[in-house]
C-alpha cells in the first residue's frame, strides 16, 4: 500500500515494535503495514476494527499487568496510538483513564524495560485547544494555554508525561506526533462522518478554519517516523493549506445548515443518538478554527503528506455521492 | 478645445471635481487640491478622448482565460498577465488591486460565482480575496464619499516588502479607522497594497463579525500572526493603543493613551520591517461619546469574560456621523539605524513613535476648520 507513494526510504532491520491502540482504525493501519517487515505485539483492551495476522493481546492499558507485559516482551521500539478520544464509547472518565493513565503505565515500563530505543507517540492539534484568545498560526514552539475539554487535557497531560521521561532516558528518541484532524471515508471518525451527511448543521455566524490530514497520509506519517534514523521531538502533521467549514462543505457538495447555538446542540444531540455524535473539542474546530504551522515537519521530519487539505476532503467527500 | 474644457472644469466645486476624478479612477484623487484635480481631468480628458474618436471604442479589459469546469473565469485580468488575481495573477495576499479589476458592482455576479465554486485557496490567516473585493467595494464608499478621506506622505509607505503601520486608534462603535488605514493603502498608494490589520479577541467571538472580519485580511493581535505576516512581507497595520483609545471620553479625543508594552517594535527588531506612524483625524466624531460607564462595561464582561474592558463608552447616534477624515504618513522608521534593541529601547522607540503621531494630530487638528 506504501510502495506506490514512494516516500518510504528501505527499511531498517527487524524490530520488535509495540503498538498500543492496535484495536483502532489508526492503529490496525499502522499494524499491517509494519507486520510484514518487524516483530509486532498489538496490543488493545477492544475488537479491533481492522483485521491484521499478528496476535491481539488483550489488555486494559491502566492496569499493572500490561505494564509487566511490556517489560517481560523488551520491545525495541514503541508506537503509542491509544491516545484517541474514546468518551462516546467508554464515558468521560473511563476515556480519561485509559488515555492518561494507560500513558503513564506504559512511560513507566519503558523507563524500567530498557531496551527501549524510539518512543512514537500519536498527539493531535487539538492539544493547542481552541478558542478566540488563539494565534491564528500555531507553531510547535508556542506555549500551550486555554481552556480545553476533556480530551485536550488528556493530550496535555501525555505530552507533560513524554516532557518529564525524555531527560531521565538521554539515549531514547520521543517523536510526537501532532496529527491534524483525520479525514477519509474508511477511518469514518466523527469529523468525517459528520461531514458526510447531506446536510451539515453549522453554528451560524462563524466559520472555522480547518486544516486536514488524510487517512493515508496520517499512516504514512506514522511509519515513515518510525523506519527513517529517529528524530527527536514534537511535529505538527497536517495536510498544506486551509478551507473553511462552509467551504469544505460546499466542495462536500452537501448543504449547510447555520443554526443558532441552542438548535445546534439540539441537532448535535439528535445526530449522536443516530450515532454521529461530534465531540466538543470538534465543536470548537468548527467554531474557530485552527491552523498548526507545518514548517518543522517538512524541514526537520522530512515527511511531506501526500495530499493537501483540500486533496483530501475532495476525496473523501466526493467519491461517496 | 482645450480653453473650452478648462473653462467648463474650473467652472465646477471641488466635490463634483472628486465625482469626476473617481469616475476616471485617477489615482491619489483624494488628496489633491482643486487646482490639481482640473489640471489632472484635463490632462486625462486629452488623452482618453483620442482613441474614441478613431474609431474602437476603449478597450475592455482582459478577462481572465483560466476555466474551472466549462465556465471561463469572467473576471479582469491583471494588467501585466491574462490571468486574474484568484488565479495566479498576481499576489492577492499583498496586492489590494481588487481581483475584479476597478470595475464596480457589475463584477458581482463573477465574484459570487467564485465564491459558490469555492476553486481558490485562501492562506492560513484566512484572507478570502473575493469577500476581500466585496468588503473593499463598500468600504471604498465610505472612503470616497462618505468620509472623503485626504490622505498625506502616502509615498512614506514602501511599496514592498514589510512594514508596520501604527496609527492612533480612535472611536467608539465600529473600528472604521482600521477599514480606512487600509483603503488608503489599497487606493491611494502607488503600489496599492494590502494593509493586514490586527484586532482583539472581540472580533473572533462575535458572530459573523468573526469570520468576515478574517476573510477580509484582518488577524488577531498575537506574535504568531503578526510574525507571520511581516516574514511573508505584506504591511501590518496595529493600534498600540487598543480598547483603551477605543472606549474613551469625548474630553480626551485625540488624546493618544499609553502604548502598552511596545509589542509592534519589538516586532520590528525582530523582523527588521520599518515603522510608519500614521496619524488619523477623523475617528472620534464618527459616533461622538457622552460618557463613559463602568458599569456597562462590567456588563460587557459579563458576557466576554476575556475582555479587559474598564470603561465603556456610550455614543450619541446609530448612525454614523458624515465626517471629513484626514491621514497623514509619517516618515518611516528604519529600525536598523537604532543605536540600542534591548528592551528599554523597546519602550524608548514605543514613546517614539506615540508623541510623532500625538505631534502630528495636534497640527492637524490646529489646521482643521470644521469637523465636516
Amino acid at each position: 500500500m506504501l510502495s506506490g507513494r514512494g516516500q518510504l526510504p528501505t527499511l531498517t532491520p527487524v524490530e520488535r515494535v509495540l503498538v498500543t491502540g492496535a484495536a483502532s482504525w489508526i492503529g490496525g493501519r499502522v499494524v499491517q503495514e509494519l507486520e510484514p517487515h518487524h516483530e509486532v505485539i498489538a496490543v488493545d483492551e477492544f475488537e479491533p476494527r481492522m483485521a491484521f495476522a499478528a496476535r491481539l493481546h488483550r489488555y486494559s492499558m491502566d492496569s499493572l499487568d500490561f505494564a509487566q507485559f511490556v517489560i517481560d516482551r523488551q520491545p525495541t521500539t514503541v508506537i503509542h496510538l491509544q491516545t484517541l478520544d474514546r468518551s462516546a464509547e467508554l464515558g468521560a472518565t473511563r476515556s480519561r483513564d485509559g488515555a492518561v493513565l494507560g500513558a503513564q503505565a506504559l512511560f513507566g515500563a519503558i523507563e524500567r524495560a530498557g531496551s527501549v530505543r524510539q518512543v512514537i507517540v500519536k498527539s493531535d492539534t487539538a492539544v493547542y485547544s481552541t478558542g478566540p484568545r488563539h494565534a491564528s498560526i500555531l507553531s510547535e514552539s508556542t506555549r500551550i494555554s486555554g481552556r480545553a475539554t476533556r480530551y485536550e487535557r488528556n493530550l496535555r497531560d501525555i505530552e507533560r508525561f513524554v516532557a518529564d521521561l525524555k531527560p531521565s532516558m538521554p539515549d531514547v528518541t520521543f517523536t510526537v506526533l501532532r496529527l491534524g484532524p483525520i479525514f477519509g471515508q474508511t477511518v469514518a471518525n466523527p469529523i468525517s462522518r459528520y461531514l458526510s451527511l447531506p446536510v451539515v448543521p453549522t453554528l451560524m455566524g462563524f466559520d472555522g478554519r480547518i486544516q486536514l490530514l488524510y487517512e493515508d497520509d496520517a499512516v504514512d506519517a506514522i511509519i515513515f517516523a518510525s523506519q527513517t534514523s529517529p528524530v527527536d521531538g514534537i511535529f505538527n502533521i497536517a495536510g498544506d493549506g486551509i478551507l473553511y467549514l462552509s467551504r469544505l462543505i460546499r466542495i462536500g457538495r452537501r448543504i449547510p445548515q447555520p443554526l443558532p447555538s441552542p438548535q445546534l446542540r439540539q441537532a448535535r444531540r439528535l445526530l449522536a443518538t443516530a450515532g454521529i455524535a461530534l465531540p466538543e473539542h470538534t465543536a470548537n474546530l468548527f467554531k474557530y478554527g485552527r491552523y498548526a504551522a507545518t514548517a518543522r515537519m517538512t524541514a526537520e521530519l522530512g515527511f511531506t503528506p501526500a495530499r493537501t487539505t483540500r486533496q483530501a476532503a475532495e476525496r473523501t467527500l466526493r467519491s461517496r455521492t | 478645445m482645450t480653453s473650452r474644457l478648462d473653462a467648463m472644469l474650473g467652472g465646477l466645486t471641488k466635490e463634483e471635481l472628486i465625482a469626476l476624478a473617481r469616475a476616471a479612477s485617477l489615482p491619489g484623487r483624494s488628496s489633491m487640491t482643486k487646482a490639481q484635480l482640473s489640471a489632472a481631468l484635463l490632462e486625462y480628458l486629452e488623452t482618453e478622448t483620442e482613441p474614441e474618436s478613431s474609431g474602437p471604442p476603449l478597450p475592455r479589459p482582459n478577462r481572465c482565460s483560466s476555466v474551472t469546469g466549462q465556465h471561463p473565469c469572467g473576471l479582469p485580468a491583471a494588467s501585466d498577465s491574462d490571468r486574474c488575481g484568484l488565479h495566479g495573477g498576481y499576489d492577492v495576499s499583498d496586492l489590494a488591486i481588487p481581483v475584479a479589476g476597478k470595475l464596480g458592482f457589475d463584477t458581482w455576479p463573477a465574484l459570487a460565482r467564485q465564491l459558490a465554486l469555492a476553486t481558490y485557496d485562501v492562506d492560513p490567516l484566512g484572507l478570502d480575496p473575493v469577500i476581500a473585493d466585496m468588503v473593499w467595494h463598500m468600504m471604498n464608499f465610505l472612503y470616497f464619499d462618505y468620509f472623503r478621506v485626504e490622505v498625506e506622505g502616502i509615498e512614506n509607505v514602501p511599496s514592498s516588502g514589510p512594514g508596520i503601520l501604527v496609527a492612533n486608534h480612535a472611536g467608539a462603535a465600529l473600528p472604521y479607522d482600521g477599514a480606512m488605514l487600509a483603503a488608503a493603502v489599497a487606493n491611494d498608494a502607488a503600489v496599492p497594497r494590502r494593509v493586514r490589520v490586527i484586532g482583539t479577541e472581540i472580533f473572533n467571538m462575535l458572530p459573523f463579525v468573526s469570520h468576515l472580519y478574517r476573510k477580509s485580511g484582518a488577524a488577531f493581535a498575537a506574535r504568531d500572526d503578526a510574525t507571520w505576516i511581516l516574514n511573508h512581507g505584506h504591511l501590518l497595520g496595529v493600534f498600540p493603543e487598543g480598547v483603551a483609545g477605543f472606549q474613551k471620553a469625548q474630553s480626551q479625543a485625540y488624546q493618544t493613551q499609553r502604548f502598552g508594552r511596545g509589542g509592534f517594535v519589538d516586532l520590528a527588531f525582530q523582523t527588521g520591517a520599518k515603522i510608519i506612524p500614521v496619524a488619523i483625524i477623523g475617528g472620534e466624531e464618527v459616533h461622538p461619546v457622552l460618557f463613559t460607564s463602568k458599569r456597562l462595561a462590567q456588563l460587557v464582561r459579563m458576557v466576554f469574560p476575556e475582555q479587559r474592558l474598564e470603561e465603556m463608552a456610550v455614543w450619541l447616534n446609530p448612525i454614523p456621523l458624515p465626517v471629513k477624515w484626514k491621514l497623514k504618513f509619517l516618515p518611516a522608521i528604519d529600525v536598523s539605524t537604532v543605536e540600542h534593541t534591548d528592551r528599554l529601547a523597546v519602550l524608548e522607540l514605543s514613546e517614539a513613535v506615540r508623541s510623532q503621531i500625538q505631534f502630528a494630530l495636534n497640527d492637524m487638528l490646529a489646521d482643521r476648520d470644521s469637523i465636516f
